[in-house]
């Protein structure tokens, strides 16, 4: 963090009070302004240091923070960092446009969500996930705790840095990383983590055996199981995923999806299949 | 016994569903963390950590983006547990409960999203407007109070009220039908892969998701090895991208030699790239 | 080929780039906004939240248009994404066969008084009568957020509306 050189103790300071106040972003979500109360939260701190004389400006600061905010959470402080040297340029200059700060918060976050999303949920989560459920289906009782840390230490380190990074890098930043074109690089690199992790869990996690068997004159038995694997192992949970995935684009409910997997092992039961 | 119970579980749900809003996708409320903390509570980590696990692998799919979901785990998994160690069923008897009380959670905290905690939003609209901090501050988390205190009554009724008719309805269970919930424990995570298919699926990249899984199935490479193996694919290509994209950025920006010109209708370059 | 023309305050999101573009199989995404054009930076995060296969066109509203009606612009399977019911309105007046017209995140980011159509949708008066006038020319104009949700018509929500 070279760049911080120019950072003041007390913004250090009040950076790492808004890193912490940024976990309770959605604390009070409310379906018309989203993480608006959190951010304005996170942001007190530095409207309180910005606008310390000056109680007017500091109530339209306040407001200004109070406005709809939504994206995902661990890049929601490069957000608010950004937010608060704009909002430090503001204190300072009379012709600085306040309504500029929103345009950016509004800006930055739908596209923000959109790649943390895919990231945080659907990549590193899985990945946290399917270490920790096939620890867990062995009944070691550390996985919950390696769950948490696998998913946990990249994260708030994301959110860390992100609150320093926004604060001195600002729009820069994303200009840059952008034209590099580093963003779509990384998200197909994580995307394949991802796909590679759902094809493992979706071979250990899916399970299915067939009793089926033919007795031919007593002795030897011709197990319908072993013939399955013979053709591909793990056959049967590899169709059932891509039919489910197959039906969910097909714009199938998942609720209908569940009951129907349900309704189709009680007659798997039934009829002796399984 | 069951009063504990019940205060107990209807604590972990507050703690974790609710947690997981205070402290923002810290996945303290997912079935994995769950199930454990029920177990631990009722004296069965060891059932806990497995019923869990089996529930994470069939909700592993319900993710919540743009608040577009289908259940809520935390809930499910709590209760789902709660019960299945006091019935001594394991994971077969956890998945058929868990599923409505999932359904049943969502409804519930949708409901108190929009019908409790939306009332707050001019509340807080004004109390920024007056420059009241400190009840900015108080509002912030007593909203949150509020909403999941409501929510922990949910566990708490449900495991007092339904304890007695669960047994008798689980107790009732033929072992035919008992089979078939064995089986579909091992059917349904099939459910949570492919909706994180439908997350992750890409043309470019979709062979992966065969390569992970012929990997797991003939080589039975634990899923450690597996991330492993997936990050260093990942950061080999990755590497050769950001060479082919740096090269391409030279050639573009070397004088053009030939380049057909296209003049002929009146698009800038942006859109000419846009159509290509 | 316009495969669907989306009303959403915050244009590009997660709900566009994780579930919108994947359904309807896209090839661009072509966004008509004043202001955003003009603003180098919002074109950079806009154009950074979509999967590098689908291309992302943004431009003010009049250029759009003519963009939209270029002849290349029949062959390719294009999504586009206003800001306002207003530019909705005016893209429509503009531009023909545009296969579906869906209104998602409207009004939330806006001041006044509103009219809840939804509890994703919340229209000033003026927007309810540019709405108004968007489901006369497009009566299949609908609410839904993402694809997995319920279609509303619009019609019949601003029917329910004058009762």
């Amino acid at each position: 963090m070279s760049k911080l050189t120019n950072v003041t103790k007390d913004e250090k300071k009040m950076l790492r009070k808004m890193f912490w106040r940024a976990f309770t972003l959605y604390t009070a979500v409310t379906p018309a302004k989203q993480g608006a109360s959190g951010f304005c939260y996170s942001m007190m701190p530095f409207i309180d240091h910005f606008y310390k004389k000056d109680p007017e400006k500091k109530k339209e600061a306040l407001v200004r923070h109070m406005a709809y905010f939504n994206t995902t959470i661990p890049l929601s402080t490069f957000i608010m960092g950004i937010a608060a040297s704009m909002e430090k340029q503001n204190s300072k200059n009379k012709d600085f446009d306040a309504n500029s700060i929103n345009a950016i918060k509004s800006s930055l976050m739908g596209p923000l969500a959109g790649i943390g999303d895919s990231f945080f949920w659907g990549v590193l989560r899985v990945i946290a996930a399917g270490i920790a459920v096939s620890m867990g289906s062995t009944g070691n009782i550390l996985a919950p705790i390696v769950f948490l840390l696998i998913f946990n230490i990249p994260t708030i380190l994301v959110r860390y840095y992100g609150t320093f990074l926004g604060y001195t890098l600002g729009s820069t930043y994303i200009e840059r990383v952008y034209q590099s074109g580093l963003i779509h690089i990384l998200t197909k690199a994580a995307g394949i983590v991802g796909l590679i992790m759902v094809g493992g869990m979706s071979s250990q996690m899916v399970k299915f055996q067939t009793k089926i068997s033919m007795s031919m004159q007593g002795a030897s038995v011709l197990k319908l199981q072993n013939m399955l694997d013979q053709i591909f192992v793990g056959i049967v949970p590899l169709l059932l995923t891509l039919l489910c995935f197959y039906l969910l684009n097909k714009k199938v409910s998942i609720n209908y999806l569940i009951f129907g997997v349900i309704g189709l092992s009680i007659l798997l039961s039934v009829l002796q299949i399984a | 016994m069951m009063l504990y119970e019940a205060i107990v579980v209807s604590l972990i749900v507050i703690a974790t569903v609710g947690g997981a809003e205070l402290l923002g996708l810290t996945m303290l409320n997912r079935p994995i963390v769950i199930g454990p903390l029920v177990g631990l509570a009722l004296g069965d980590v060891q059932s806990g950590v497995i019923i869990g696990a089996s529930l994470e692998a069939v909700f592993m799919g319900v993710v919540n983006i743009g608040g577009a979901s289908a259940a809520e785990p935390g809930l499910a998994t709590a209760v789902g547990t709660a019960f299945a160690i006091n019935l001594g069923g394991g994971a077969a008897i956890a998945l058929p409960l868990a599923i409505p009380i999932g359904i049943l959670g969502l409804q519930v905290k949708t409901l108190l999203y929009v019908g409790v905690i939306g009332f707050f939003a001019p509340v807080f609209d004004r109390l920024a407007a007056e420059g009241k901090e400190r009840a900015i501050i108080g509002l912030h988390y007593g909203a949150w109070c509020l909403q999941w205190g409501i929510y922990g009554l949910l566990p708490f009724i449900g495991i007092l009220a339904g304890s007695s008719a669960i047994n008798a309805f689980v107790k009732a269970i033929p072992p035919v039908i008992m089979n078939g919930l064995n089986i579909c424990g091992g059917l349904l995570p099939a459910v949570g892969m492919a909706m994180l298919l439908k997350l992750l699926w890409d043309k470019k990249i979709y062979l992966f998701f065969f390569l992970g899984f012929v990997l797991v199935a003939y080589l039975k490479l634990p899923l450690v090895a597996l991330a492993v193996l997936g990050a260093i694919i990942a950061v080999t290509i990755a590497q050769r991208d950001y060479q082919i994209s740096q090269l391409t950025k030279k050639m573009e920006n070397a004088p053009a030699l030939a380049t057909p010109s296209g003049s002929v209708n009146e698009m800038d370059s942006e859109e000419e790239d846009f159509f290509q | 080929m316009i495969v669907a023309l989306r009303v959403d305050e915050r244009l590009i999101h997660g709900q566009i780039a994780m579930t919108w573009s994947k359904e309807l199989k896209v090839k661009g995404i072509v966004v008509p906004n004043d202001e955003a054009a003009g603003n180098e930076m919002q074109k950079m995060a806009l154009k950074m939240a979509v999967p590098s296969e689908i291309k992302v066109l943004i431009k003010p509203v009049e250029e759009a248009i003519k963009v939209l009606n270029n002849p290349k612009a029949a062959s390719m399977r294009m999504l586009v994404i206003v800001k306002t019911i207003k530019d909705a309105l005016t893209i429509v007046q503009n531009v023909p066969d545009i296969q579906y017209v869906n209104i998602g995140n409207v009004g939330k980011s806006v001041g006044g008084n509103k009219t809840e159509l939804s509890s994703f949708v919340l229209l000033t008066d003026e927007e309810l009568e540019n709405l108004k006038r968007l489901v006369e020319l497009e009566p299949k104009t609908a609410l839904q957020v993402v694809p997995s949700a319920e279609k509303k018509l619009a019609a019949d929500l601003l029917g329910q509306l004058k009762k």
